[in-house]
């Protein structure tokens, strides 16, 4: 058995099951929906397609994380607890076959959701607007697709590097919590903490690009970004704070810096996941 | 036996999924013409046409024009709608993003609907003003003859002057149209999703 096995044995696995199904129709329902109600006031079809992607953005930049890691929270630490790893691990496979082999399944899992959330929601704003502006759709597929394969990379790390089940469930919560609701509740919003303590604490002078720069280190608020490259250039929002509304960002703070965002946050935990599974005594 | 059954099911499930999806995009909701008569203006012709507003003689419309002003007229609403490309020439459906607007003079002899609802507001205030002086000697700069000439000669112009607002919009999503293909999606998703299930399951 090679990585591939365990992928495809792993999908299977995955496939068969009856919640997965329910909930990739719930999502699909649910997007639909969105696409249905949207309208926005006296603008072309096209334009209010791409307003309708941009919503869509919005709601799957806080969903798209809980598919991702409850997908993926269990895929190591559940089999490891089952006593399941022992036997793939008794086969010809090294530890590299099954973390790779995991992440490869979870990942065409959450994709084949990402996919059918896409294709709803674009049936239905075709049918309602009688448009297709193609690269806003695959653009927005490409994003959401990085932004999904960065919190499947994390939760399986997370779950590579736990023992126990409970354990893999309380450290996707966190990550969770850590990297994507900390950074949108209003009060306990990741700049203005980093603003308190820069300004208040240290008493320094107020330094915008500063705050920006600990934002982006959110995958959401990256994603929230690159979601400004598959829009025309007059349909982009503004994410970040700038000092006043004539100063621009600067280079490192544009859009296409989301996707070395994407890349750090897709590389890093796995690699340190990897490294944890490793040198763990199984 | 019941593998094949099932089977069947969700090969059938799948084709009915994926037509459901694809047929609401191949036919999408047509965009329909709607026209709003307003409620007619104290301003003659010429101001009118200085203010920049296209000022158009009911005869001198297209029969279509004829046809949807007075339907419009006649709908309780004062708003008459048409699938795209049904509108009348003359008609400024592509203003941009605000209404196009155009006002109808109403010819004096025709036969049309009554004009809209300030009219008849007039009407009403005239009587008021009728019965006050028949009741009461009023006492003013204007005798109750001369202001309800006024009125009178109000309501003439705004009974001959009604602003027409057309756009091009979405029918709104309470139309058959678009509840047609709200089901038709929602449908074709659980579809793919139940087919889903049944061919993968063990």
């Amino acid at each position: 058995m090679s990585a591939l096995d365990i992928a495809r044995k792993d999908f299977a696995a995955a496939r068969r099951s009856r919640s997965l199904w329910v909930v990739a129709t719930l999502l699909g329902l649910l997007t639909t929906v969105i696409a249905f109600s949207f309208s926005s006031y006296r603008t072309p079809p096209t334009e209010t397609f791409v307003q309708l992607f941009q919503t869509m953005g919005n709601v799957f930049g806080l969903l798209l994380p809980i598919v991702a890691l409850v997908v993926s929270y269990m895929s190591i630490a559940g089999e490891r607890e089952s006593g399941g790893l022992k036997f793939l691990l008794g086969l010809p496979n090294t530890r590299r076959d099954v973390f790779l082999g995991k992440v490869a399944s979870r990942l065409t899992v959450v994709t084949a959701g990402v996919v059918f959330m896409i294709v709803t929601a674009t049936a239905m704003a075709v049918a309602r607007h009688g448009v297709l502006p193609l690269s806003v759709v695959v653009g927005t597929f490409v994003v959401s697709l990085l932004y999904t394969a960065v919190f499947v990379g994390i939760a399986v790390a997370l779950s590579a590097a736990v023992a126990e089940r409970s354990r893999a469930i309380a450290a996707s919560v966190g990550a969770y919590f850590l990297l994507v609701l900390v950074y949108v509740i209003p009060g306990v919003n990741v700049a203005q903490i980093v603003r308190f303590v820069h300004q208040t604490l240290f008493g320094f002078e107020p330094n915008v690009d500063l705050y920006n720069t600990v934002l982006y280190t959110s995958p959401l608020i990256a994603y929230r970004k690159a979601m400004n490259l598959v829009v025309p250039s007059d349909a982009q929002r503004q994410v970040l704070e700038r000092a006043s509304e004539t100063d621009t960002l600067p280079g490192y703070l544009g859009d296409e810096v989301s996707l070395v965002v994407f890349a750090v946050w897709l590389v890093v935990p796995l690699v340190i996941g990897y490294l944890r599974f490793e040198e763990a005594d199984l | 036996m019941a593998r094949d059954i099932a089977d069947t099911a969700s090969t059938v499930l799948l084709v009915v999924g994926v037509a459901a999806l694809l047929a609401p995009a191949l036919f999408p909701v047509q965009q329909v013409l709607y026209h709003q008569v307003g409620a007619g203006t104290a301003a003659n012709g010429s101001q009118l046409e200085a203010e920049g507003y296209t000022v158009v003689a009911y005869e001198n419309l297209s029969e279509r024009g004829q046809a949807i002003y007075v339907d419009a007229l006649d709908s309780a609403e004062r708003e008459y709608t048409v699938p795209a490309g049904m509108g009348a020439p003359e008609f400024p459906y592509d203003a941009g993003s605000e209404p196009g607007e155009i006002v109808i003079e109403r010819p004096d002899d025709a036969e049309l609907p009554p004009p809209a609802e300030p009219v008849d507001r007039l009407g009403n205030e005239r009587e008021r003003l009728a019965e006050r002086s028949a009741s009461q000697n009023a006492t003013g700069s204007e005798s109750p003859s001369e202001r309800a000439r006024t009125l009178e000669q109000r309501r003439e112009v705004i009974a001959t002057y009604d602003l027409v607002t057309v756009r091009q919009e979405s029918p709104p999503l309470t139309h058959p149209a678009n509840l047609l293909r709200l089901g038709a999606v929602a449908l074709g998703t659980v579809a793919l999703g139940v087919g889903g299930y049944l061919r993968s399951r063990p």
